[in-house]
């Protein structure tokens, strides 16, 4: 069945309806401390199971929490990005029930004295998705479901997480997708989560009911676990929407009860869970162990004072005051890192034009390809200096474009720095004049209709000539002085 | 049975089961009206003017943080050791249903 | 005849030990013998450490360091401290077996200080109980009558002390957990300010109540013990920054002028006549040493006990609810399923008194009846705290008995639950309002099942807030004024 979409209204193939999705999100990001939120454990990915834990964060018995500094911090400056408001008083709050991936059997969380309150991200229709609540809380562990039972692995319990909730604010998986890319830019670029899902550092979960057009209130939501990248968070949406109309089309009012369903990015469809064992009486409490938080104007001041410029005003920014297309200011600030490396390149080499080309075709490219290793700009062996130096050294004369790409690649493969492989390459052995004469003269004679040509004013006609130099030259001649030379052959041949 | 609307049978395997006690029938009904008797004299709190009044949060400390250094983690051995089934550095348990969460 | 420490107190056994007139591994050796005499009828010790004591004290012997505070002193600790390598069972099946991973602050500065830890002492489980028979492993026995509770919770870690089968020994104190059973067994027990001795390792009961609390023969020794013990751990962030108070006794210290406050609802009518007449008698004895007797009022004093076992419970409920078979302790599989197996472990493993704990603060805690409960303690232990503040505004020092009735014989009470948390009345007030307490040996009375026998009676001492030093020095004026406290059992030790 096809369904035709209308804005964010949905039509049903069957009935010609018109349905009307809301939806919110959920995000737990993981703050990039150092260590975890109440142990010094350190945060990592990817370690040995049960490698980085520790008394506290297993939950032995006797073992007590004690809050790490930093994630205050974070906490604040992610409240500022996100145009919230820091609560002055804060505390933890437990979170009891009974699992096998939290050891204490509760979570520290906060509940009724959230760090932070307001705030929102804005969308590109201008549509304004606001946020009901950010607060922190510790992490769990991950669970392998095996059929000889679940295996625990701790490594993950404790890490410091920011979880957001929207309102219902969005309305389409497409603004989902949207809300996500910009919500997580702006903790990229605040500096305070890497928020790469494919790391577990973003976690998303959804909610989404719909409502006929013009029916008063929501009805029921249905929440959606298991998503593991923006891409699935749009495609469950995709098909949960459909599926709840249907439901409703087919079996009334009634057909959609609150449950959790998970994502099978196999099939591309949401199922039920299996019941759900256990309440959601989770009895809050504030946390006897951790004295209550006061966050001070210094602290809110000191981090809006270190927060960075966020992707938007950036993205302005070099548009307007570096000259960037719309198109490329996106491209450069896709990515703090990339954004920062952009801008450093662009100073040094006063360059911001060359400096963004030579980012986006060539650096951006490399890191996509099997050609180095790097995950990011600022693991690059050419660093923004280097850039610059190749730069400049276009300007003056001393390299050629295409050399000059030859170089970065070179750089990039070996790791050793832009002098070092200009010799490495010869591409600082200066052609003799005489002896690019002589073979601009041969490639002439080789090609007469050439000189009648450019003498009839096509100048274009030199690129034939250009080829068989270049490889005379080994290479390393520059077109532009090659063009150059078989010009005033001609002319002074006249 | 029980005068004490506070304490119902239902409210007692309620709890139990909340607090993963697995109280069985014959605990349940021999712990309610015990339950019942020591909430009774506990309703005493019921007659307070509390008015006005803050609950009491633990010590009277405030912000009591440590800096964001890496300590070394414990070696897993010891931690699995005591672990009823541990099985390739993992604890393991009865396969659970994903999540109370 | 009793144990081996008849006569002298740790403080003195340093000297001896010091001066070459006793060594440290015939000491400890002794205290080991004496231990394993008596533990059959006693029951106070549910592990002797033979090994590793006679270990700890060679190594003393062999080592040219500085002799600590507590040289080659053996010491008994309650089974709820973290001792690394040795079982920590709390009393309780579910943990039987269990070494705990770590080491608990104040042991490890027990250790440190050169005492030698001779064996984990019996208790009532979880911490949770007044008489010592709430024990998985059997009760420990009041040396003066072995017929008798000793008091709990920490009754083990009493009876060790009283037996003179070592000088010093910890126990914990959440609501008279050391002082009430220092008075049932005539020695010195004493709860120092919330936040004085580190929690970190102490198995959590009640979070915001618990403290670790020595006994002793002899008040200086309970002075040398928290000189040792006390002072801010960053592992506990309810840990006050206060320095570890000096052990010396301060010259010139003098009860006179000191106003002893008698609040009077802690002398209710249904105060047991002897322990009356043993407390009288010691307000007497100060007074004859210059004190002013004030009449004070804690108005709200009938409030504390359900005050206490509310919020006590409710944090007890969360702080067990880790014990689940998952990553340490006894498990028992249920039919399949991980909730099952929560249930099936804490059901076989837990006893009648934790399970009855859990579910009233469970249910103090869930949802609907969280504000009437949890919520209205929480504030009316506000009340109780400003009851002693008014207090102290008149007075120095507050002086009541400790026990309404002395020792009852075991089983007397063992099915009313009710009448045992009654009995807690005189002791929960202090841990709610954080302040310091300490239970002198005060006399001896009859008990009212026994005209012909004599069982000893405390006078229990509350300070202000962070007063420790002066009511350990108030407690050492008034231990010179008389002898009970030299009076040790001589019954029910081979």
């Amino acid at each position: 069945m096809s369904w035709t979409r209308d804005g964010h209204v949905w039509i049903s193939p069957e009935t010609g309806a018109r349905w009307l999705p809301t939806i919110g999100l959920e995000v737990h990001a993981q703050l990039s401390t150092r260590t975890k939120l109440f142990c010094s454990c350190e945060v990592s990915f990817g370690a040995a199971p049960n490698t980085k834990t520790c008394p506290v964060c297993t939950g032995q018995p006797g073992a007590l929490p004690v809050l790490n500094e930093a994630v205050l911090d974070f906490a604040v400056r992610a409240a500022l990005a996100l145009g919230a408001e820091v609560a002055p008083d804060t505390h933890f709050d437990r979170k009891n029930y009974f699992y096998c991936d939290l050891p204490k059997n509760f979570q520290t969380s906060q509940y009724d004295h959230p760090f932070c309150s307001g705030g929102g991200v804005k969308l590109s229709s201008g549509v304004f998705i606001r946020l009901n609540r950010i607060h922190m809380e510790e992490d769990a562990g991950k669970t392998i479901h095996t059929d000889a039972g679940s295996l625990v692995d701790l490594n993950r319990t404790g890490i410091p997480l920011i979880e957001s909730v929207t309102e219902p604010d969005l309305c389409s998986p497409e603004d989902a997708h949207e809300y996500l890319t910009r919500f997580r830019e702006v903790l990229q670029f605040s500096g305070v989560s890497r928020a790469d899902m494919e790391k577990g550092e973003l976690r998303c979960d959804v909610n989404v009911s719909v409502r006929p057009e013009g029916e008063e209130g929501l009805r029921t939501k249905v929440e959606v676990k298991n998503l593991n990248s923006f891409r699935h968070v749009q495609a469950s949406l995709e098909h949960e929407i459909p599926r709840q109309i249907t439901a409703y089309e087919s079996e009334g009012v009634d057909a959609i009860v609150q449950e959790t369903r998970l994502y099978d990015p196999e099939r591309e469809e949401t199922r039920a869970m299996r019941v759900k064992e256990g309440e959601s009486d989770y009895r809050y409490f504030p946390c006897p162990d951790l004295p209550k938080l006061h966050l001070s104007e210094e602290r809110i001041e000191a981090q809006r004072a270190a927060l960075p410029e966020l992707p938007e005003p950036r993205r302005a920014r070099f548009q307007k005051e570096l000259g960037l297309s719309e198109y490329d200011a996106g491209v450069l600030t896709g990515s703090r890192d990339t954004a920062d490396y952009f801008e450093e390149a662009a100073e040094r080499s006063a360059d911001p034009k060359s400096a963004a080309n030579w980012v986006s075709n060539e650096l951006l490219r490399a890191l996509g390809t099997d050609e180095v290793e790097a995950g990011s700009l600022s693991d690059l062996s050419l660093q923004p200096a280097d850039l610059a130096l190749v730069i400049a050294k276009i300007a003056s004369g001393d390299l050629h474009s295409k050399g000059a790409r030859e170089l970065v690649r070179e750089c990039l493969r070996t790791g050793a720095g832009v002098d070092e492989t200009i010799s490495a390459l010869g591409l600082d052995e200066k052609i003799d004049d005489s002896a690019l004469e002589g073979w601009c003269r041969e490639a002439l004679e080789a090609n007469p209709r050439v000189i009648e040509e450019v003498r009839a004013g096509k100048d274009k006609a030199l690129g034939a000539c250009i080829g068989p130099v270049m490889k005379a030259s080994g290479g390393k001649a520059d077109p532009k002085r090659i063009t150059e030379v078989l010009k005033s052959l001609i002319e002074a041949d006249s | 049975m029980s005068n004490n609307p506070s304490s119902t049978p239902s409210h007692v395997r309620e709890t139990a089961d909340l607090a993963r006690l697995g109280l069985t029938d014959e605990e349940c009904a021999r712990l309610e009206p015990e339950l019942d008797k020591i909430l009774d004299h506990f309703k005493a709190l019921q007659e307070l003017d509390l008015e006005g009044v803050e609950g009491t949060a633990t010590g009277g400390l405030q912000d009591v943080t440590r800096p964001d250094e890496p300590e070394a983690s414990m070696d897993p051995e010891p931690l699995l050791e005591q672990a009823p089934r541990a099985v390739d550095e993992h604890y393991q348990v009865p396969r659970a249903v994903g999540g109370t969460e | 005849m009793s144990g081996p420490f008849e006569g002298i107190d740790a403080t003195g056994l340093r000297e001896a030990i010091l001066s070459g007139e006793r060594g440290v591994r015939e000491t400890t050796e002794a205290c080991l013998d004496a231990i394993e005499a008596s533990n059959d009828e006693l029951g106070a010790f549910l592990t002797i450490e033979r090994e590793s004591a006679l270990q700890c004290a060679e190594e003393l012997e062999r080592t040219d360091a500085e002799p600590g505070p507590l040289h080659g002193i053996p010491v008994a600790l309650k089974a709820n401290l973290c001792w690394e390598g040795h079982e920590t069972n709390c009393a309780s099946r579910l943990l039987e077996g269990w070494r705990a991973p770590y080491t608990a602050t104040c042991v490890e500065r027990l250790l440190a200080a050169g005492a030698v830890p001779v064996g984990v002492t019996n208790m009532d489980e979880f911490a949770m109980g007044s008489s010592g028979e709430n024990s998985a492993f059997g009760p420990a026995r009041n040396p003066w009558d072995s017929t008798r509770i000793p008091g709990g919770s920490s009754s083990g870690s009493a009876v060790a002390v009283a037996a003179r089968l070592v000088p010093l020994a910890l126990g914990s104190d959440t609501g008279g957990s050391v002082r009430q059973p220092a008075a049932l067994c005539g020695i010195y027990g004493f709860k120092p300010t919330y936040g004085r001795v580190s929690r970190y390792g102490l198995v959590a009961f009640g979070s915001s109540l618990d403290q670790v609390s020595p006994f002793a023969t002899s008040a200086r020794d309970l002075a040398l013990c928290l000189s040792v013990i006390a002072g801010h751990d960053p592992r506990d962030s309810t840990s006050l920054k206060l320095a570890a108070p000096s052990a010396g006794a301060n010259d010139g210290a003098s009860l006179s002028g000191l106003r002893v406050g008698v609040p009077k609802e802690h002398f209710p009518p249904e105060l047991e006549g002897g322990t009356r007449t043993a407390c009288e008698e010691a307000l007497a004895r100060l007074t004859a040493q210059g004190c002013e007797l004030v009449e004070v009022s804690l108005p709200h004093a009938r409030y504390a006990i359900p005050t206490y076992y509310v919020v006590a419970t409710a944090e007890a409920s969360s702080n067990l609810a880790r014990f689940d078979g998952v990553a340490y302790g006894q498990r028992v599989d249920g039919d399949g399923s991980l909730q099952s197996m929560f249930a099936a472990t804490r059901n076989a493993g837990f006893g009648a008194e934790v399970k009855r704990r859990i579910l009233i603060g469970t249910y103090a805690l869930s949802a609907g009846y969280q504000d009437e409960w949890y919520g209205r303690a929480t504030r009316a232990r506000t009340l109780l705290r400003h009851d002693y503040e008014e207090a102290f505004k008149r007075c120095d020092v507050l002086a009541a008995p400790t026990s309404p009735p002395v020792a009852f014989p075991l089983g007397e009470r063992a099915d009313d639950p009710v009448s045992m948390y009654l009995a807690d009345i005189l002791t929960v007030s202090a841990s709610l309002a954080g302040l310091p307490a300490v239970s002198v040996p005060a006399g001896f009375a009859a008990p009212v099942d026994d005209p012909e026998a004599s069982l000893p009676v405390g006078l229990q001492l509350t300070g202000p807030h962070s007063g420790d030093e002066r009511l350990l020095e108030v407690a050492q004026l008034l231990e010179a004024t008389g002898d009970h406290h030299t009076k040790a059992p001589t019954g029910g030790v081979a």
